[in-house]
């Protein structure tokens, strides 16, 4: 192990003499001044969170990296779009491991970023001990904004290939976009940016796909992290400070932290409480978080990339406004959605529900609207939070699960059930043969 | 100070070295799908080849990497010169596809590979740098290219029939082109069958039937196999059932059936599958004269029918079917019987008198009459009768025996 401590020297420079030099290691590396010295050893454990937020940061990283150089081989025209997709796939050194790194990262965020809801809502996570203060609904806010950008992220982005699964997705959000009462006709045009989709409209997306909405999640990415270290770190941190007061032994932090926003705001904040656990319950943040951390990033790189050398990034034929495949599906993430919109087209005597409005506008917005407003509601003890499907909360919980499942069957439904014309055949059924030329 | 380890334990450590070698040997592997392209294999036999018969100096020349024809005006960038790259070179007529020579020399000539490049011919996917992208024979890419395998499921015996639906794209308007024997042919039908008495193509022609300058455009959506009769669904052979017998493809037609044989029925196919909306920059419009659409006698022959005795029969359509040979109508495509014989015929074939006939038509006429395009007034059917009778005292005697 010699041979392997003095090669590690090469490229890792951590070697610390003393206690101290170890703690400072987090205050003198840019990267790591992110990190607290010190986290709890429950944090860092697998089952804790199985690292859901940080893979989906990781694939957020990958897509920039890969979706930056996309940007330089990609031309945002209607005329040359799709044959630059092309020239990626064909003539770009790598250019199909790029693409599918992108499309196999983006689907990777969106089904972690949900994964990550779902790991918060199980363990209650999205509050704290209100005695003390905490507010960590205001996070799981943040995290709804982010996930709602992911998804945004992901819409814009399949849109760009401008084949016929884009241009029809873009009909589909257009309508759906024109069933919103009033402002119906209003909204449709500062989608596509026109009356017609068209070079404005790919333009529009383009931009807001490379530049708005990832500088937006950047920034409402940052201010989640900001506030993950102000409300005293993971969730299951308050569960051991409580666990302290619950054995009525009260916790002395040192008088010098505040750890407030520069003396602007008075008392301390919840990892003041956290910093005065004792030694057995700590670990140091460097090694041992970003040890893991560094983990977590290898092995989603690995995974990625994995998939990438032997999953091709699907593109389908040019862009044709007179023809729309039949069935034309949605992404996976949006097939639920898709589905409720068929489903509430319905006729009922002489009236005709406009299932656009309610399948594309009003489920989803009462869904988020319920999803933001739970944990402010949420009377559950506070033994609840931080654990695994505490007792307490079987309902809530059931609830949850129930939403979750018909989410995901519905997304089946569609992925597997619906044939030509939206019509359902069962698995196995054959599909009526689509004609060809020859 | 707290006393915490300073190291994370060495499972953690052997767990990141094992990540860090898998990571490396993916990324080798992705560097290797580089070297590993099936054209690059395909450029270095084509340099053993080039050196076996021209000398190694030659075989130097021959260029590297992915080469394409890029051609704006077509919106075409054709790769397949990266593998076929004999086919602008002499001499190697005897080497195997896809180190030979073009096989047809002439018509390269005629058609540069700068200016037209493959795909515009032979159908495919030019962006592709894989044989079977390339070829084209893949989801979502729609015109692949025609093989052997094709032309024998067609009943074809090569694959110069497809090449000639291209060769149409912008040789439309000319009646005869040397080597496009498929399309000329059906060129020949359209004119002798009188499918312009019906249809509109390229801008003139009845309005019966469908327009069909574009038809070859239609999408694979707008085409109905539900009537069982074509045996599978491609459009190839909608067309072909279609042409054979309208009716058992498209119950509601009132086209008639043709008694097409099988090159007819290909031919014709191949030629509305060719009749696309294509934007074409005027150097790529052949320089040749155009089909007469009517020569002067047609034209003067056609004046003196719609002015004649029997125009009415032209007016009202009657003459797409039937000439009226005594009041010199003549029909297109002769599918019923001649009129001027109509006085005797009726009451023979039908049982009742030529006056009522019209207003109780039978059989075929029971039909057509029927549909809105040939409806006609009581007035006009008075009108016919007595033109009808007026016919068949004009006619020459020895026809009424």
């Amino acid at each position: 192990m010699e041979v392997f401590q003095r090669g590690r020297r090469l490229f890792w420079s951590y070697s610390p003499q003393s206690a101290r030099e170890a703690s400072d290691s987090v205050v003198r590396n840019f990267l790591f001044h992110v990190f607290p010295a010190y986290v709890t050893k429950q944090s860092l454990n697998l089952t804790t969170t199985f690292w859901l937020g940080t893979i989906t940061w990781v694939l957020f990283a990958i897509l920039t990296i890969t979706g930056v150089i996309l940007m330089f081989l990609y031309v945002p025209s209607v005329e040359r779009a799709y044959q630059s997709m092309k020239d990626i796939e064909f003539v770009v050194s790598y250019g199909p491991i790029l693409r599918s790194m992108h499309r196999m990262a983006a689907h990777g965020m969106v089904a972690l970023a949900f994964l990550h809801m779902m790991r918060i809502w199980y363990t209650a996570a999205y509050r704290g001990p209100r005695k003390q203060g905490s507010k960590r609904e205001i996070n799981w806010l943040i995290g709804l904004i982010l996930f709602v950008l992911t998804l945004a992220l992901s819409y814009t982005g399949y849109l760009l290939p401008w084949d016929q699964l884009a241009y029809w997705a873009l009909v589909i959000g257009a309508n759906v976009a024109k069933s919103a009462p009033l402002i119906g006709d209003r909204l449709r045009e500062l989608l596509i940016g026109g009356t017609e989709i068209g070079q404005n409209t790919l333009i529009r997306f383009y931009i807001l796909h490379c530049v708005a909405l990832p500088i937006l999640l950047v920034f409402v990415g940052a201010y989640h992290m900001w506030r993950l270290r102000r409300d005293g770190g993971l969730a299951v941190t308050d569960r051991l400070t409580l666990l302290h007061d619950a054995k009525g032994e009260e916790l002395q932090p040192s008088p010098t932290k505040t750890y407030t926003l520069l003396g602007i705001k008075e008392g301390t904040t919840l990892s003041v409480r956290s910093s005065a656990l004792p030694d057995s319950l700590l670990a140091r943040a460097n090694p041992e978080l970003t040890t893991r951390l560094l983990i977590v990033i290898l092995l989603t790189h690995v995974v990625i990339l994995g998939i990438s050398l032997y999953v091709a990034a699907p593109l389908e034929a040019p862009a044709n406004p007179l023809a729309p495949p039949n069935p034309a599906k949605a992404p996976w993430y949006f097939l639920w959605l898709q589905e409720l919109i068929a489903d509430t087209t319905l006729k009922v005597g002489s009236y005709v529900i406009n299932g656009g409005f309610v399948g594309g506008i009003l489920i989803p917005t009462i869904v988020l609207a319920v999803l933001a407003v739970w944990p402010f509601l949420d009377r559950s003890p506070d033994a609840a939070i931080g654990v695994w499907f505490h007792r307490s909360r079987w309902l809530q919980n059931v609830l949850f699960s129930v939403g979750v499942i018909i989410v995901v069957g519905l997304i089946i439904l569609a992925a597997y059930l619906r044939g030509p014309f939206w019509n359902l055949y069962w698995f196995g059924e054959q599909w009526p043969q689509v004609p060809k030329l020859y | 100070m707290r006393d915490l380890p300073t190291h994370s334990s060495r499972t953690l450590q052997i767990i990141v070295l094992i990540l860090v070698l898998a990571l490396a040997v993916l990324v080798a592997l992705m560097i290797r799908t580089d070297f590993t392209q099936s054209w690059r294999a395909h450029q270095a036999k084509f340099r053993n080849v080039i050196a076996e018969k021209f000398g190694p100096e030659k075989a130097a020349e021959v260029e590297k990497g992915v080469l394409q024809i890029w051609i704006p005006d077509l919106e075409t960038t054709d790769r397949c010169v990266t593998c076929h790259m004999g086919v602008t070179w002499k001499g190697l007529e005897d080497q195997f596809i896809p180190y030979s020579s073009h096989s047809r020399p002439e018509l390269m000539q005629k058609h540069p590979i700068n200016k037209f490049g493959c795909t515009s011919c032979h159908g495919g996917q030019g962006y592709a740098t894989d044989m079977k992208e390339a070829h084209g024979w893949v989801e979502h890419w729609e015109d692949p290219r025609p093989d052997l395998q094709l032309a024998e499921s067609y009943l074809l015996k090569d694959t110069s029939g497809f090449i000639q639906m291209k060769c149409n794209y912008c040789h439309r308007y000319e009646e005869k082109v040397p080597g496009m024997e498929f399309i000329d042919h059906a060129k020949e039908l359209v004119k002798a069958k009188g499918c312009k008495a019906c249809h509109a193509i390229s801008g003139s022609g009845g309005n019966i039937g469908p327009d069909l300058t574009y038809e070859g455009d239609k999408g694979r959506e707008e085409y109905d196999f539900s009537s069982g009769a074509v045996s599978s669904p491609t459009i190839f052979n909608w067309h072909m059932a279609h042409y054979k017998n309208p009716k058992t493809v498209v119950p509601t037609s009132i086209m008639p059936e043709f008694q097409f044989s099988t090159q007819d029925l290909q031919s014709l196919t191949l030629l509305t599958l060719s009749w696309k909306k294509k934007k074409l920059a005027t150097d790529y419009l052949p320089h040749v004269k155009a089909i007469p659409e009517r020569s002067p006698q047609e034209l003067a022959r056609e004046e003196a029918m719609l002015k004649g005795a029997g125009s009415f029969f032209v007016k009202k359509r009657c003459f797409i079917c039937h000439t009226i040979s005594s009041l010199d109508v003549e029909s297109p495509t002769n599918i019923g019987p001649d009129l001027a014989l109509a006085v005797k015929n009726v009451p023979k074939k039908h049982h009742m008198e030529v006056d009522k006939f019209l207003f109780e038509p039978k059989g075929t006429m029971g039909v057509i009459l029927a549909t809105p395009q040939y409806r006609l007034t009581d007035e006009e059917k008075n009108q016919a009768t007595a033109l009808l009778k007026e016919a068949f005292d004009k006619a020459p005697e020895e026809m009424k025996k």
